[in-house]
């Protein structure tokens, strides 16, 4: 099958639009997670969606809402629990990320003749992306760009400098607490596509390859979700023609640029140096 | 008599029962620059965020422009520790001393040439405006400070707290900053928290010296129940003794009796 054919393909359409929509929700979340420091507790939430997973399977539910909703909840309670206990953070992400996983698995046991491979939740399908999920990713992307940008300047401050900001009256508290509701939106949508096992590396490679060419966050956004709209596109191209798991060629492709990055980085310090 | 802007009655804070500031009592008035100075440790940047509203006291009344703390934001600016920010955040200067203005209330994504107006004149009197387009790994220590002034200058505000604005900062950049407040509006007040004694000298019309309690004198001059409520009582022989002897030896720094004594 030539290129052409493969476009018009639905699977691959789909999975070009989930690819584009993701990658929106990755650009935005993924500098905020980063800027904000929030790297490992966007893996606690992105882990505790397997029991959103488990639990819709376990009530023959729509996966994307119900995860949705259920790891809403579980951002939500780590950041109460985070809050009146600061200096345990690790600790309690820790056991929302275990907690969360053992819920789902517990769910998928419970559920009678239950053999789907959850595979496809830990590691991502981007190809298997049915119509309904693409209009709930552009429904998640149209609420996390639009709160974003309504709230940009207090977030801008809030990401920079809390405490200044609390100073300003600004809703500290308020955006926190949107912020990890928007992050557990951006996991559940990420989940379709590189599974939730690697969903960390999809939202911090990009801010990461983005930061040094970037001088606003804004900008820093925007740059990321161009990275990773380029990693899901090279991933898909290296799954079709290798045969390989789509979330695990998409990563491997992020993975590739940073070291290339990497590398191009300190030749060019080398070079710099010996110049000098 | 100046108007007190900041009156602290019977103050008192712990930390998970730990008590870190006790029966704290000062008045802070318009146009004064007050220096607060004490031991790491001894509570200066929790009676600092006390002020601001950022905690609540267990006891006692704090009233800031006769309110309570955080009511009026737009009338304080307030400078953290800029050691403890992430030098490598996507920002450049501009766009942090534009940070100023959010108040939770203005929205938008661009700023209008007026707000920038506002942040070309806070960058002009704190001198960063050459550095507007610069990011912030791009600075140094000093402008970096002053790039944070900046952002607390936007609003014109009346009263400026600064925390350890001089910490990590080299003897140049320590002047710039010292002229840049000295150099503010008469009716601003500036309460500066330091742990430097030597630099409270010269620019400030007060002193609060805090070590969980507080002594304050509206003189530019340490007295020696300061010294011993910062540093104890050390016996002669014992090296902490002869460096405070070395202060009380300064003319510049100290005087015979406390102006006022909480």
């Amino acid at each position: 099958m030539n290129i052409t054919d493969l476009l018009h393909q639905t699977f691959m359409q789909h999975a070009l639009l989930a690819a584009l929509l993701v990658s929106v929700a990755c650009g935005v979340i993924g500098a905020l997670v980063v800027v904000n420091r929030l790297i490992f507790m966007a893996g606690g939430i992105a882990h505790s969606a397997y029991g959103g997973v488990g639990l819709a399977i376990f009530l023959g539910a729509p996966v994307l809402p119900t995860a949705g909703a259920f790891t809403a909840g579980a951002a939500v309670l780590l950041g109460v629990l985070t809050q009146k206990q600061r200096e345990r953070t690790d600790t309690l992400i820790g056991v929302i990320w275990a907690a969360g996983m053992a819920f789902g698995i517990i769910m998928i046991n419970l559920t009678p003749g239950y053999n789907v491979g959850l595979m496809s939740y830990l590691f991502g399908s981007i190809l298997t992306v049915p119509d309904v999920d693409l209009w709930i990713m552009l429904g998640l992307d149209m609420l996390i760009v639009g709160l974003t940008l309504f709230y940009y300047r207090d977030i801008l401050s809030f990401s920079f400098d809390p405490d200044f900001a609390q100073s300003r009256g600004i809703p500290v508290r308020w955006l926190y607490f949107m912020l990890l509701i928007m992050v557990a939106e951006a996991v559940v949508m990420m989940i379709q596509v590189v599974g939730l096992v690697l969903v960390i590396a999809l939202l911090t490679l990009p801010p990461y390859l983005a930061e040094r060419h970037t001088r606003s966050l804004a900008g820093l956004m925007i740059a990321s979700a161009i990275w990773s709209f380029i990693f899901c596109l090279g991933g898909l191209v290296i799954a079709y023609l290798f045969d390989l798991s789509s979330g695990a060629s998409i990563i491997a492709t992020a993975c590739a640029f940073y070291l290339g990055f990497v590398v191009l980085q300190n030749l060019q310090r080398r070079l710099r140096s010996v110049a000098a | 008599m100046k108007d007190a802007i900041i009156h602290i009655e019977d103050l008192a804070f712990s930390y998970d029962e730990e008590p870190v500031l006790s029966d704290i009592r000062f008045d802070i008035h318009r146009g004064d620059f007050i220096a607060v100075i004490g031991p790491n440790g001894g509570g200066k940047t929790t009676l600092m965020r006390l002020i601001l509203g950022l905690l609540t006291p267990q006891q006692g009344t704090i009233t800031v422009f006769d309110q309570k703390p955080g009511n009026q934001p737009a009338r304080i600016g307030y400078v953290p520790q800029h050691t403890n920010l992430a030098t490598g955040f996507p920002a450049t200067v501009e766009q942090v001393v534009l940070m100023g203005l959010a108040q939770g209330k203005r929205r938008g994504f661009r700023y209008s040439d007026e707000e920038r107006q506002l942040a070309q004149t806070a960058m002009h009197r704190s001198g960063v405006q050459d550095l507007r387009q610069r990011r912030l790994n791009e600075l140094s220590g000093g402008q970096r400070q002053r790039t944070l002034i900046a952002r607390a200058l936007i609003t014109n505000p009346e009263l400026l707290i600064l925390d350890e604005p001089l910490s990590n900062i080299d003897p140049y950049g320590r002047q710039c900053i010292l002229e840049t407040l000295t150099g503010l509006k008469s009716d601003t007040t500036v309460v500066m928290v330091s742990h430097d004694l030597g630099i409270t000298a010269n620019s400030v019309t007060g002193i609060i010296a805090v070590n969980r309690y507080a002594l304050s004198a509206a003189s530019p001059q340490l007295t020696p129940e300061m010294l011993a409520l910062m540093y104890g009582i050390h016996e002669a022989g014992c090296p902490v003794h002869a460096l405070l002897q070395q202060l009380v030896e300064s003319p510049k720094l100290m005087q015979e009796s406390p102006h006022e004594h909480h």
